[in-house]
């Protein structure tokens, strides 16, 4: 049992262990889960919908199988833009809703492999959002400091999991909602490689990005929820089998051959706490074995307007049916920015995707002689809620900006990317991105991994610079450019 | 009122008259971004629908 002895603290691999050992029924694991929901989520405001009922049958159920599924007795958040069989999904709106019949996709491979739904998370409205704020259903709180926003969108699975309202949450990422308030709240989160894990029941965003993800504890965590989502499908036959995961790592030096980039212009944007933390994993990995190379991308500047233009027109489409009779209802916000995406010409949504397909062309030659890219996550700690500006290396961005700063790029490219926490400051988490090839899932969790067991052996707080700037000892001083 | 707030009033009862100016910046904004795109050498690129081609 974890330190603090209350089972709802327990990473899904501990719980199945207490489980497993007769010493923890789901029952019990349940209630506590829910008894802590009941006292933090009126502070917290993690779940947008609770089944305490629903889940308490479903833990019973679980006992009574004696727990012959990977997650048997394991209670998840499920972000409400995912369609939970008779719950209802609001995708964090002030009128649209709807009553699914059945689990989305992804929840009912969760729902066979044994999870528990405890409840709807918490998300910005319609996802279109990126900071956990919520005009219509209240604002999400960041376990750290109530304070500070969860960032979002998926910010109720997000929340819920890293404060014991469940052991493991169910996000979508379009534009970093899984990846940002994993940052901000000091999980792992997945960003599956697009069209991994099917989008039936899922509320949409936009078509080009939106993919679905867990958010966890652990690394071992994460890679089992990511298993059972992809139902264990092995990687995509197209791609060659060297992009593939190696499975030849020593145990003391897990990352040996892996060549890695660390993608500079993400580093500059971000403030001189994370870039450090980010460049002090980095040094770690090469003493794990891995060599580790300077990259700069001439087209990462342009993802920002890729993106952009390409969501807001897509969204636009997406809220098309309905948006004429429900427009009122909107944020001022969201509205505007479906209601000019509906605007945009055709040549301008066409021509983002042209400069996307551009921007992949460029990652996909940079990989050639990578394995993977590492990066800032968030280029800040969870701001203050009610700020609308927050500065970084003394400039001011709007905070939606900032909070999108390194998540964008990736965003383009339909590969996986893992958010992983790296380091704190002032007591706030701060995670950094592992950004691979499509369906390099199982290389990037390897990467994940070591960071994670830094982050517990506090390995990170390495040696110092005359300067305080953590380095990377033999970082090759050439930059990185395709063969 | 600007071209833009022109083209808004064009598109129709969809957008109602008080959204024009909040809906041309908003535009304005967007077609900025795209006329920076515009830019890049993309005659012959065939645009990154859904999931993007790899090689």
């Amino acid at each position: 049992m974890n330190p603090d002895g209350d089972p709802a603290l327990l990473t899904i691999l501990g719980a199945r262990a207490e489980i497993d050992a007769g010493r923890l029924s789901a029952v019990e694991l349940t209630e506590a889960v829910l008894a802590r929901t009941q006292r933090l989520n009126p502070t917290l405001n993690a779940y947008l919908h609770i089944d305490a009922g629903g889940a308490l049958e479903q833990a019973r159920a679980a006992d009574s199988r004696r727990y012959d599924q990977p997650l048997s007795g394991i209670p998840v958040c499920i972000k409400d833009m995912i369609d939970v069989a008779g719950l209802p999904t609001t995708a964090g709106a002030a009128r649209w809703r709807r009553a699914p019949g059945q689990d989305a996709f992804a929840v009912a491979r969760l729902r066979a492999a044994g999870a528990i739904l405890i409840g709807k998370g918490h998300t910005n409205e319609f996802a279109y959002g990126i900071d956990g704020q919520n005009p219509h259903w209240g604002n999400c709180r960041n376990p750290y400091d109530p304070a500070r926003m969860s960032g979002g969108s998926s910010s109720g699975p997000a929340v819920a999991t890293a404060a014991g309202m469940a052991l493991a949450g169910l996000g979508t990422d379009t534009t970093g909602s899984i990846r940002v308030p994993a940052s901000l709240c000091g999980l792992i989160g997945i960003r599956p490689t697009l069209g991994a894990v099917p989008l039936d029941g899922v509320v949409p965003l936009a078509w080009s990005y939106d993919t679905v993800g867990p958010l966890a504890r652990c690394v071992q965590d994460a890679a089992l929820l990511l298993e059972i989502l992809t139902d264990g499908e092995p990687p995509h036959p197209d791609v060659p089998a060297s992009h593939r995961a190696r499975p030849r790592p020593s145990p003391k030096r897990p990352l040996l051959g892996l060549r890695l980039g660390l993608v500079e212009q993400l580093l500059a944007v971000s403030e001189p706490y994370v870039e450090t933390g980010v460049i002090r994993v980095a040094a770690q990995f090469e003493s794990l074995g891995a060599e580790i190379v300077p990259i700069r991308f001439e087209l990462l500047d342009h993802a920002a307007a890729i993106h952009q233009i390409v969501q807001h027109a897509e969204a636009a489409r997406i809220h098309a049916p309905w948006f004429k009779a429900q427009q009122s209802y909107y944020s001022d916000a969201v509205r505007t920015r479906l209601e000019a995406g509906g605007l945009l010409p055709a040549g301008a949504y066409l021509a983002a995707q042209q400069a996307r397909q551009l921007l992949i062309e460029e990652f996909t030659g940079m990989m050639r002689g990578l394995d993977a890219m590492l990066a800032p996550c968030t280029p800040i700690v969870a701001p203050p809620h009610d700020v609308e500006e927050v500065s970084i290396r003394g400039a001011t961005h709007p905070l939606r900006v900032a909070l999108l700063a390194c998540v964008v790029a990736p965003s383009e490219l339909a590969c996986p990317v893992i958010a992983t926490p790296i380091g704190r400051h002032q007591g706030l988490p701060y995670g950094m991105q592992i950004i691979g090839r499509p369906w390099s899932e199982a290389l990037l969790l390897r990467v994940a991994a070591a960071a994670e067991q830094m982050l517990v052996e506090d390995r990170l707080a390495g040696p110092v610079g005359a300067d305080g700037v953590h380095r990377v000892s033999r970082m090759s001083e050439k930059r990185h450019t395709p063969p | 009122m600007s071209e833009l707030g022109l083209r808004l009033v064009q598109a129709g009862p969809a957008v109602a008259a008080e959204r024009v100016a909040v809906l041309s910046e908003a535009l304005a904004v967007l077609l900025a971004l795209a006329e920076t795109l515009e830019k890049l050498p993309l005659e012959g690129v065939a645009p990154a629908f859904g999931a993007p081609r790899w090689q």
